[in-house]
């Protein structure tokens, strides 16, 4: 079996006592105290521990990672049936073609598993070598969408750029990609000064200041778009990577807090934000209007009871629930398949954070473990936010469900991104056996 | 040596994010089996509610009908007219952009907007205002603003070409609907009743026979998805409405216009304040032939107060709108739609006397010879003062027989005692006076009676007096005498029938009970009769050719006094039954405090009674028998004799037992006085033949025979040359008390020898 050397550039471990910063070492030598022994020998045991594990593990080519091949393919599959089912009364409505979502749908899926096997034949220094550009690039349509012409606008909200012939896409799902692909760079390069937690060494300068700009400039632009949902998730991700990122619990904690503070201010503020929390907490305050589609998808949901009302017999996508085959969805799943679906649903996508977390547990270093963990993370928050609004269990705000929800484009990227982790899991450390 | 490049240290955050969201779904899965299990059956009703649509299709209702079937109460269709306020902004926008088009100037496109247009020629057409329509229209978001309801076709045929005219088919809408309908307006109101805007029946027959008229409504259910779009969907159904029945009453048209007539004379003549009610009922079997209440209200028009009502409202002084006024408004309007004859109550007075008397006679403490002395007052035990006859001078002797017909108060009391407190009670409820009737109309009131009776009260109660029962109980009671003995039902229920005339269900006859024995009732109709024919108390309800059994009553009202706090209220009755050998019809007539002079019973009642039994008893197929004295009486039908030779006419005068005048000198008759087809008195009808030149002139002025006894009138009358019509009571020379009420033409009036004047007489002399 053939064994390999890790891409990543030969730098001490962070542990190592030898490393400090040079200036600081020249000015300043830090006298060893007792609390930082114990801190030595805490690593030093840790240390000992991690190869103990590290050697039952080998770093073989074997191809891609199986499992997650299959829960990508499953997904997918559901998704084009689930879309089918609950689309055609509306395309009917709407399009006077009842097939009309299920075409694209299906084209988008072609298109999408063309450019996720596509993507395994980018090593991962190829994707690495994209970083740059992927990000530069995500602000300068970010730009462009903002610009009146260019972007298109649904009422407020102007996130759309419209490609002839093919549709819209969002540059927003362009802009997660690129930011977790820019915070796994940056967080592996800085990733010593960022563990290092003693004073002055540079965890926070680096892993707040340093991330926070990254994740900033992206969630910046996209709330200009007033698009909140995408705010919120790209700010979510970015958290999760810079905690899986060894950035300082505390800090984490710290800038959780002051985000929750602005954003309850922020929703107490403006009375959109009010209105919204009051329909949250009572979806029958304004049953034809604001509240309509929660309630109608609440019903969706309730009427499945345990083994739904079967595939295709769902009566609240006649119109009942708006736009079944986009963010509710789920609820049309619920109702046709009863608790039963739900579960496959929320199985599926947790076997592919769990198959997921293996493959980069297993990535050949820090940067393909961040971009995995950040592409899985970000299929697993959409699908659990979007579960969640669909059942009223926090506010609703436009989050569609991967793999299911009618998106065009926004499939394309996700299954580019699946091809991402595929082509990762090529490079995965296997158990010895 | 090979090993994991992740630091284990990434690695154990990365399981800690993974298990984050582990729990997170596993608190959504909770969250969706929560609302699955939870609200399971909650939401799927809704859900099925909302995608079906469930059309009513309304039954109908039943038709009623009198005893004869013709055609009483049905349904017609009526339109409503509704706007869609959504339609209209859609119409304004597509009248905007044509006229923004245009330049504004295009002649095609209307000037002023589309709800303005609407509103004008719906206001133009409807009963509804501009701003009316303006104001419905506002509601933007809405389909279906109701404009006019009960719209008929005519107007609705306005509307069709108003919207064909301006091209508003998505603007004006017109819905097909039932409204009820009661072919004779103000005829049996109180009976029939009325329905609500709903449909469902609030007064009368409508509403004890709801549910059988009504029916039952039928669905159509449907799917629509959220588009409105129908939908093929396997639920879908379709339950038949079923339509109400039609409802037979007993009612017959003829004898309820006859009886209504006879109220509504009654009604103006005494000037009733709290107005007058009749019955007339099948003695046999309690079907109620008639039965009515003046005044009244017409059924197509409900919520209208009559006038007497409207009066009282307009003089209340109550500003139009006030509390008040509406509280007025409103309890006038249930005054007038009770029906008197069953919800409420009256003291029976004289006509009870009916009842005491069979039941003496049951009992054999009285026998009709026997002698009775009445000093115009007797001194009853447990009462300081002595009651009186209503004539104070007394009766003297006289038989029980006679002091029945003269409604003698000590002749009752006397027997009363004899009979006893106890029998009396148990008699009292044995004819039914301390249950419901069971009639089939809502609201009957129940008899107020004394809780325990002392002798006093035995006394008052055997003429009737100091306690109270409605109309139809005491007509059920007197039924019972009529009929030999038998307590019936009375009840308007002939039978339901379908569309198709087949009899669902129909009324069975059901005797209560025998109360007396037909003996007793025999030998009471007998003195009854003689109290009409003879000279009686009732005289007045005398009718020609028929024997009929009758006994006017009035009675105090005790518990009400007049507007200067006097005891001078007063309730007129009378009850009748005929023909005396055979009962068919038992007829009661009640005048509720008059207010134009007479006050008696035998006044107010009796007459009307009699006119209406003139009328009904020939209809009713009895066949009339003239004692030799009313033969002499009968009149002669006159022929019109124009053209005839003057010998003819002569010859045929002869033959008819007519007198006859001729002037002029011609062989022909050229005209003739009275004309042809008149009614004469076959002794002393004159008919004057003109013949040649001569020509009709008025020469000879009426006499006023006003107050005058019939021989008196009827001398002036023939000495001056005029023919004589008798209305009212016919017995009038067996009796020296008839004086003529009305007279027509009126006194002093010139008119041509030979002209009948039409006068009518009436027994005056106050009997009880």
């Amino acid at each position: 079996m053939q064994t390999r050397q890790p891409q990543q550039k030969t730098r001490p471990a962070p542990s190592d006592p030898s490393v400090r910063t040079p200036v600081r070492q020249a000015n300043h030598p830090a006298p060893l105290t007792r609390k930082d022994l114990r801190a030595q020998q805490k690593t030093a045991a840790l240390e000992e521990k991690q190869r103990r594990e590290d050697e039952q593990y080998v770093r073989v080519l074997t191809g891609i990672d199986r499992p997650f091949l299959i829960l990508v393919l499953a997904l997918l599959a559901f998704g084009v049936v689930m879309g089918f089912s609950a689309s055609y009364s509306y395309a009917s409505y709407k399009y006077d073609d009842s097939l009309y979502f299920f075409k694209r749908h299906l084209l988008f899926a072609v298109v999408g598993l063309i450019a996720m096997f596509l993507c395994l034949y980018i090593p991962i220094r190829g994707i690495r070598w994209l970083t740059a550009p992927a990000y530069i690039g995500a602000i300068g349509l970010l730009v462009l969408v903002l610009i009146p012409g260019i972007g298109v606008a649904e009422g407020e909200a102007q996130r759309w750029i419209a490609i002839p012939g093919v549709g819209t896409f969002q540059p927003s799902e362009i802009a997660k990609l690129a930011m977790i692909m820019a915070l796994a760079w940056y967080i592996s390069r800085y990733q010593e000064k960022i563990s290092d937690y003693r004073r002055g060494a540079g965890s926070f300068r680096y892993g707040v200041i340093g991330c926070g700009i990254i994740m900033a400039l992206i969630a910046g632009l996209v709330a200009l778009e007033h698009h909140i949902s995408g705010t919120l998730i790209i700010a979510m991700i970015a958290v999760v990577m810079m905690f899986m990122g060894r950035v300082r619990v505390r800090y984490l904690l710290i800038i959780g807090g002051i985000l929750a503070a602005v954003a309850v201010f922020l929703i107490f503020v403006s009375g959109y934000g009010q209105t919204r929390i009051a329909v949250w907490l009572d979806p029958w305050l304004d049953p034809r209007g604001k509240g309509f589609q929660t309630i109608q998808g609440l019903y969706a949901i309730g009427s499945g009871g345990i083994f739904g009302v079967g595939l295709g017999n769902s009566f609240q996508k006649y119109g009942f629930v708006s736009q079944p085959q986009n963010d509710f969805i789920f609820s049309i799943i619920c109702e046709e398949l009863g608790f039963i679906g739900a579960l496959a649903v929320i199985g599926l996508f947790l076997a592919l954070a769990w198959r997921g977390y293996i493959i980069a547990r297993n990535a050949p270093d820090l940067y393909s473990s961040l971009l995995v963990f950040g592409i899985v993370i970000q299929v697993v928050l959409q699908a659990a936010l979007n579960i969640a609004v669909v059942t009223n269990t926090i506010p609703n705000t436009g989050i569609s469900l991967p793999f299911f929800s009618s998106g065009g484009t926004s499939l394309v990227i996700l299954m580019t991104e699946m091809g991402i982790v595929l082509s990762v899991s090529r490079y995965s450390y296997q158990k010895r056996s | 040596m090979a090993k994991l490049t992740v630091d284990h240290r990434v690695r154990r955050r990365s399981a800690i994010v993974i298990a984050i969201f582990a729990a997170v779904f596993l608190v959504l899965s909770l969250r969706v089996l929560a609302i699955q299990i939870g609200n399971y059956e909650e939401y799927q009703e809704i859900v099925n509610d909302q995608i079906t649509r469930e059309s009513k299709i309304t039954a109908e209702r039943g038709d009623i009908y009198d005893t004869n079937m013709e055609l009483l109460a049905t349904n017609v269709t009526v339109w409503r007219v509704f706007i869609s306020p959504r339609g209209i902004v859609e119409a304004e926008e597509a009248r905007l952009a044509a006229l923004a088009e245009s330049g504004g100037t295009a002649e095609s496109v209307s000037q002023i907007t589309q709800s303005e247009l609407i509103a004008k020629g719906l206001s133009e057409i409807l009963d509804v205002t501009v701003e009316r329509v303006l104001e419905l229209a506002a509601d933007v978001t809405k389909l279906d603003k109701t404009v006019a309801r009960n719209v008929e076709d005519e107007e609705a045929d306005a509307v069709r070409a108003f919207i064909a005219e301006y091209g508003l088919e998505t603007q004006i809408y017109l819905e097909a609907t039932t409204r009820r309908a009661y072919n004779y307006d103000n005829l049996a109101a109180h009976v029939l009743g009325f329905t609500g805007t709903d449909g469902t029946g609030l007064f009368g027959l409508e509403k004890e026979y709801d549910e059988q008229l009504s029916g039952q409504d039928g669905y159509y259910i449907i799917a629509r998805d959220g588009y409105a779009r129908e939908m093929p969907f396997k639920y879908q159904s379709y339950i038949e409405a079923e339509d109400g029945y039609n409802l037979v009453t007993t009612i017959d048209l003829r004898i309820q216009y006859e009886l209504e007539r006879q109220l509504e004379a009654t009604y103006i003549d005494s000037g009733a304040a709290n107005r007058v009610c009749g019955i007339a009922m099948d003695v046999n079997t309690g079907a109620i032939l008639a039965i009515a209440t003046k005044g009244d209200f017409d059924l197509n028009d409900p919520w209208t107060l009559n006038e007497s009502s409207a009066y009282v409202l307009a003089n209340s002084g109550y500003a139009e709108g006030s509390e008040e006024y509406n509280a007025l408004l409103s309890e006038l309007r249930y005054a007038m739609w009770n029906n008197k004859a069953v919800t409420e109550l009256y003291e029976p007075g004289s006509t009870f006397k009916i009842i005491t008397s069979a039941m003496c006679l049951e009992e054999q403490v009285v026998s009709p010879t026997d002698s009775f002395y009445c000093a115009g007052s007797l001194m009853v035990e447990g009462w300081s003062k002595p009651i009186h006859c209503h004539k104070k001078t007394g009766h003297g002797h006289v038989s029980f027989a006679v002091g029945l017909q003269q409604s003698c108060n000590p002749v009752l009391m006397t027997i009363a005692q004899r009979l006893g407190i106890d029998k009396f009670v148990s008699y009292f409820n044995a004819f039914g006076y301390m249950e419901k009737t069971g009639i089939d109309l809502p609201g009957e009131a129940s008899t107020i009676f004394h809780s325990s009776m002392g002798n006093v009260d035995l006394a008052t109660a055997s003429f009737g007096q100091n306690f109270k029962v409605t109309p139809i109980a005491q007509l059920t009671a007197i039924c019972a005498v009529a009929n030999g003995g038998y307590l019936v039902t009375p009840h308007l229920l002939k039978a339901f029938v379908d569309d198709d005339g087949n009899v669902i269900e129909s009324y069975e006859d059901s005797v209560r009970r025998q109360v007396v024995s037909t003996e007793t009732c025999r030998t009471l109709i007998d003195i009854l009769e003689e109290g009409v024919s003879g000279d009686g108390g009732a005289k007045n309800a005398y009718v020609a050719g028929y024997r009929v059994a009758a006994k006017t009553g009035t009675s105090q009202k005790r518990d009400k006094m007049d507007e200067n706090g006097q005891d001078t209220l007063r309730v007129g009755s009378t009850v009748a039954f005929a023909p005396a050998e055979d009962p068919q019809i038992a007829v009661l007539i009640m005048v509720d405090e008059p207010m134009n002079g007479s006050v008696y019973g035998s006044i107010v009642a009796a007459p009307y009674v009699a006119n209406f039994l003139e009328v009904v008893l020939p209809y009713m197929g009895v066949e009339a028998s003239y004692t030799e004295e009313e033969i002499a009486k009968l009149e002669v039908n006159l022929l019109d004799y124009t053209g005839w030779l003057i010998e003819d006419a002569i010859t045929s005068m002869g033959y008819v037992g007519l007198d006859y005048t001729v002037v002029g000198d011609g062989t022909k008759v050229t005209a003739q006085i009275p004309a042809g087809g008149s009614q004469l008195a076959k002794n002393t009808g004159r008919v004057i033949f003109y013949t040649g030149e001569e020509t009709p002139a008025a020469t000879i002025t009426v006499p006023d025979v006003m107050g005058k006894s019939a021989s008196a009138a009827n001398k002036l009358l023939i000495d001056a040359g005029l023919n004589v019509c008798i209305e009212g009571t016919q017995n009038y020379q067996s009796g020296a008390g008839a004086v003529v009420v009305s007279q027509s033409p009126a006194a002093d009036t010139v008119v041509t020898p030979g002209t009948i004047v039409t006068v009518e007489f009436r027994y005056m002399d106050g009997t009880d």
